[in-house]
């Protein structure tokens, strides 16, 4: 199946590998001791991997699902990334990718807090290299939401497109 | 052989953070402690209290051995299950807290506690429901159904695909580890693998959200009511995402909190810290392997298996100080192992090498065991269900009821037994 292009730099092809979760990772200092223990890129040791393939909804839209996870997910972390349908669109300019229905999937509470919303953008490491960056929007009752982030190797060479260019993808392969 | 120093930073680097795998349950973890219990001598005997182990895997640990059995049953062959309040949970028998279990190890922790307990309910099930007639045929059935469990469950589990159908399908052994006593390979290093899978807290307890690690031990008291356990919770059925708690992955990083664990002598330990001073006498991994493979097998194990040294540290390389001196070419056989297990599937089982002294070390134990599922070759689980009668058929019932065709590795599984003893409550 043919990679539209809107999602072609956010899915991997099949020949290719699962990516890596690189630095920077972040929760918020009043969410971090509930959460590093499930938070991909926090720990130490073992290296998260994941892959982003095409997946295609009853209304034939196409969006970027997870698979291939390495087994050092969480199991209640990887039940969630299973479950997203991140569909692409553009937020203030720059394409990014969206699930805003993930709060109504019957995922597992985590220390109490839930995944409500998340989002996939570009952004960049301490070395000013592209990363793509998980932002994962999370409620507790009787707290504020926070938002934690991830980040992982592209699969495709990227580049971050100014805001009033729209979203035009490179398609260099890495 | 590492220095004092060595051994306190390799011990402080490997706990200091470690992470879940999504591929085993996490009851598997303490179900490996409980085998360990059966076998194994304490590392650290306490006088007057530890009892002498057998390395057979007969259930020593929960009957005790010959006249000793009888102490621990009522009138009626049974264990004498209580509650210590009508509503509180049920318990092993104790006196002013200390049980009356041949194990006193049993108690560590309110899991392995809880195990103890459940193979005693399985035992007083086969009693009231009339599967046996007398108290040995009831410990004769327990513990084939036990070692059905060892074998078809945890180790399929635990590893590498290749060893478990070469040692349990093909009945090949490879090392020719003795049977009597224990392996120390198997014993102070290979079989404490499961240190690893350790959570810092726990999720499957009904009563209570949260469970600490330390919260765990809780040796010499009765049960608090708020960690007793649902075994559904602890042991799913074989198949990924079955929204069981998982275990931690086997590798070199051991949870935080195994840093202080109590002993009943009333000090805490480091528990990396005892298993590298276990392991100490026992040769370094990569020279232990250089071993096997200068060995009488040794063309066969690297033909067979691909066994080879390990090319580095793997995850433990960037964690340990440069100046610490410590490589893989000294690494101890029980660290080395750890690393061989994320070498060879990042975590989700051991090793080849990590396998086979698992493996031979528990087929001995099993092979010389009074009632063994071993005889001569291995029985494939219908076999062993049909030589237990009713029991045997009960099971079997669990197994059609519960099985999984999509998944047909573990055909037989913890949570048959579990089904069939809450069942019968």
């Amino acid at each position: 199946m043919e990679i539209p292009p809107e999602l072609v730099e956010w899915v991997a092809s099949e020949a290719q590998q699962p990516t890596l979760v690189v630095h920077p990772s972040f929760i918020p200092p009043s969410a971090v001791d509930d959460l590093a223990f499930y938070h991909p890129g926090f720990g130490g040791g073992l290296t998260h991997a994941l892959r982003h393939v095409l997946g295609r909804d009853d209304n034939n839209r196409y969006f970027a699902r997870a698979d291939s996870l390495s087994g050092n997910w969480h199991e209640k972390m990887a039940d969630v990334m299973q479950r997203l349908r991140l569909y692409p669109t553009v937020e203030k300019g720059r394409a990014v990718l969206i699930d805003d229905q993930i709060g109504n999937q019957p995922t597992g509470e985590m220390h109490g807090w839930k995944v409500v919303h998340w989002k996939v953008a570009k952004g960049r490491d301490s070395n000013l290299d592209v990363v793509h960056q998980d932002f994962i929007t999370w409620a507790k009752a009787g707290e504020e939401n926070v938002v934690s982030l991830f980040s992982w190797r592209p699969y495709l060479t990227a580049v971050i497109q100014p805001a009033n260019e729209g979203a035009i993808l490179s398609k260099g392969s890495r | 052989m590492l220095t004092e120093q060595q051994l306190t930073t390799l011990a402080q680097v490997m706990t200091e953070s470690s992470h879940v795998s999504r591929f085993i349950d996490v009851g598997y973890t303490y179900l490996g402690q409980f085998i360990a219990h059966d076998i194994v001598p304490q590392t650290n005997p306490i006088p007057g209290q530890s009892r002498d182990v057998l390395p057979y895997l007969n259930m020593d640990s929960v009957y005790g051995s010959g006249a000793q059995t009888a102490t621990l049953l009522d009138a009626h062959g049974l264990f004498p299950i209580k509650r210590q309040t009508p509503q509180g949970p049920e318990d092993l028998p104790r006196t002013n807290g200390v049980p009356n279990i041949p194990e006193l190890r049993n108690d560590d922790n309110v899991i392995v506690s809880q195990l103890h307990l459940f193979w005693q309910r399985f035992h007083n099930t086969i009693l009231r429901r009339g599967y046996a007639n007398d108290v040995g045929q009831a410990r004769a059935m327990s513990t084939l159904t036990f070692q059905l469990v060892v074998v078809e469950d945890y180790l399929r589990q635990v590893l590498a695909p290749a060893v478990f159908d070469s040692v349990f399908r093909f009945d090949r052994r490879w090392l020719n580890l003795p049977s009597r006593p224990i392996a120390r390979e198997f014993a102070h290093a290979a079989f404490r693998f499961g240190h690893s899978m350790v959570r810092p807290f726990y999720e499957s307890f009904p009563n209570q959200p949260d469970v600490t690690l330390p919260e765990l031990f809780q040796t010499n008291r009765n049960l608090d009511p708020r960690l007793e356990l649902d075994f559904r919770r602890m042991f799913g059925w074989p198949v990924l995402n079955n929204r069981v708690e998982d275990a931690m992955t086997i590798d070199p990083f051991i949870t935080r909190e195994m840093r202080q664990v109590p002993i009943p002598t009333g000090v805490t330990i480091n528990i990396a810290e005892m298993n590298l001073r276990a392991g100490a006498q026992l040769p370094p991994g990569k020279a232990y392997v250089q071993q096997l493979l200068a060995g009488p097998n040794g063309a066969k194990l690297a033909a067979a298996f691909g066994v080879q040294p390990l090319p580095d540290l793997g995850p433990l390389t960037g964690r340990l100080p440069a100046t610490s001196g410590i490589t893989i070419d000294n690494l101890p056989l029980w660290p080395y192992l750890l690393v061989e297990a994320v070498h060879a599937s990042e975590g989700k089982h051991l090793g080849v090498v990590g396998s086979l002294i698992c493996a031979e070390g528990l087929a001995n134990a099993i092979a010389g065991a009074s009632h063994s599922i071993y005889c001569g070759r291995w029985c494939p689980v219908d076999e062993v269900l049909s030589s237990l009668g009713k029991l045997g058929e009960e099971l079997q019932e669990q197994r059609r009821a519960f099985a999984n065709a999509a998944y047909t590795d573990r055909t037989f599984c913890l949570r048959h037994v579990i089904e069939l003893v809450l069942r019968n409550n």
